[in-house]
């Protein structure tokens, strides 16, 4: 798991703990958020909201997988995962969905692609 | 785990502002402000379209924007800069372009200078011709002044002394002066060049 | 033809007036005016310049004040001291070294990127 999570971060952009981004993030690449983003997230691969993370923005993503706080609508073409410690609050458009015994959320899913 | 040091990628867009109090490494491109308490870094192939604020600065990549360091500011030989650039410290490494206002804050003079400024003025009240040049040796050389009355290496340097009747043109260097107005080295007897 | 022997200004020098030519310059003294030189200029440590100066490269060790236009490099070492506007195409500033003006250099700016101020 350490060496995935190493990869994952190789090349990668990461938002640490104590940043905080107030406007749009927008690549092609995979993204990690550990700190803070309010506004507009949007990435053609992963999205990754780790505990601990706070986003309040609209997200576009290829996937996305959500350990922290996420306020906003989002939009993933493949796949969106509420972990136990998410936090979900807003409408959800993605054709797989998985929502962890102990996530908590609150909104609408769309499944229909 | 990795999360000490925000990464921009490469391959990433941030239009906006970002603050914090750690230190981000810029691979892709970042339109806006950067206001953090720690490092920025910007790699060869970033580009800022941004105002920085920030502890230290180190940028290979480009920016377009107003810099500002409370520590220092390091343009590498890659940097390709255009804005203002204020800190304490700033190097700039050969191979960089940068335009714009630089500002490090007071420049004083250095103690060196300062006491040479004090012995050429020293000088400067005597005014007499050829003790000011020791050095300038050929009056065939291409270097020319003109302007100053003072200095004249196309004439062979002579050795005057305190006793000598100065020229009309240049101001007196007379033994009324008293002794304390005299610098040292015209109380000494010196040989007359015939 | 002969190598040119550079030209020095002693520590207890004033030059008050425009010094031209194609011999390098050392400054160890005080130029106040204009320099315009072919060759290199020098400030040397205890050396003052307060000068337009227009060289091929200006090596600074002591202080410079003015504007200052090298066609091949400006180099300020580590006890510099400067005021004024440089240009050049290669500029170096050392750790230490103290600046507060402008410098013009030519940047090559990525397409599509423009510089805000002029």
């Amino acid at each position: 798991m350490a060496k995935q999570e190493k990869e994952k971060s190789m090349g990668n952009t990461v938002i640490s703990t104590g940043i905080v981004i107030d406007g749009e993030v927008s690549g092609e690449e995979p993204l990690t958020v550990l700190g803070t983003v309010k506004g507009k997230i949007s990435t053609t691969q992963t999205l990754e909201v780790e505990p601990g993370a706070t986003v309040e923005a609209d997200i576009e993503a290829q996937s996305l997988s959500i350990g922290g706080r996420v306020t906003g609508n989002v939009n993933a073409r493949e796949r969106v995962e509420v972990r136990s410690n998410g936090k979900m609050i807003g409408d959800i458009k993605t054709p797989r969905i998985v929502i962890a015994d102990g996530a908590a959320f609150k909104g609408n899913v769309d499944m229909d692609v | 785990m990795a999360d000490n040091v925000t990464i921009i990628g490469a391959e990433t867009l941030v239009s906006g502002e970002i603050r914090g109090d750690q230190n981000i490494l810029v691979r892709g491109r970042i339109d806006g402000r950067v206001s953090i308490t720690s490092t920025l870094t910007v790699e060869d192939g970033a580009i800022l379209q941004a105002d920085v604020d920030a502890e230290a600065v180190l940028i290979s990549g480009v920016v377009v924007g107003n810099v500002s360091a409370s520590g220092h500011v390091r343009l590498s030989s890659k940097a390709r800069v255009v804005g203002d650039v204020t800190a304490p410290r700033v190097i700039v490494e050969s191979g960089a372009a940068y335009r714009g206002r630089l500002e490090m804050g007071e420049v004083g003079t250095t103690a060196a200078s300062r006491s040479a400024s004090r012995r050429a003025s020293e000088s400067e009240g005597a005014e007499v011709p050829g003790r000011a040049l020791p050095r300038v040796q050929s009056p065939s050389r291409a270097v020319s002044v003109s302007g100053s009355p003072a200095v004249r290496p196309a004439t062979p340097p002579r050795v005057a002394t305190a006793n000598r009747p100065a020229p009309p043109s240049l101001p007196r260097v007379s033994a009324a002066g008293g002794d304390a107005a005299r610098p040292a080295w015209s109380k000494k007897k010196l040989h007359r060049r015939r | 033809m002969a190598d040119k022997e550079p030209c020095y200004i002693g520590s207890k020098v004033v030059v008050k007036g425009s010094i031209s030519g194609n011999h390098d310059l050392v400054v160890h003294g005080r130029i106040e005016g204009r320099v315009g030189l072919d060759s290199r200029l020098t400030v040397e440590e205890e050396g003052t310049v307060a000068a337009d100066v227009d060289v091929s490269e200006a090596t600074v060790r002591g202080e410079l004040r003015g504007e200052v236009v090298a066609s091949k490099a400006a180099i300020l070492h580590d006890t510099a001291r400067v005021v004024g506007t440089i240009r050049a195409p290669r500029l170096v500033i050392e750790d230490g070294a103290r600046f507060s003006g402008n410098i013009e250099m030519d940047v090559d700016l990525p397409a599509g990127i423009s510089a805000g101020k002029a």
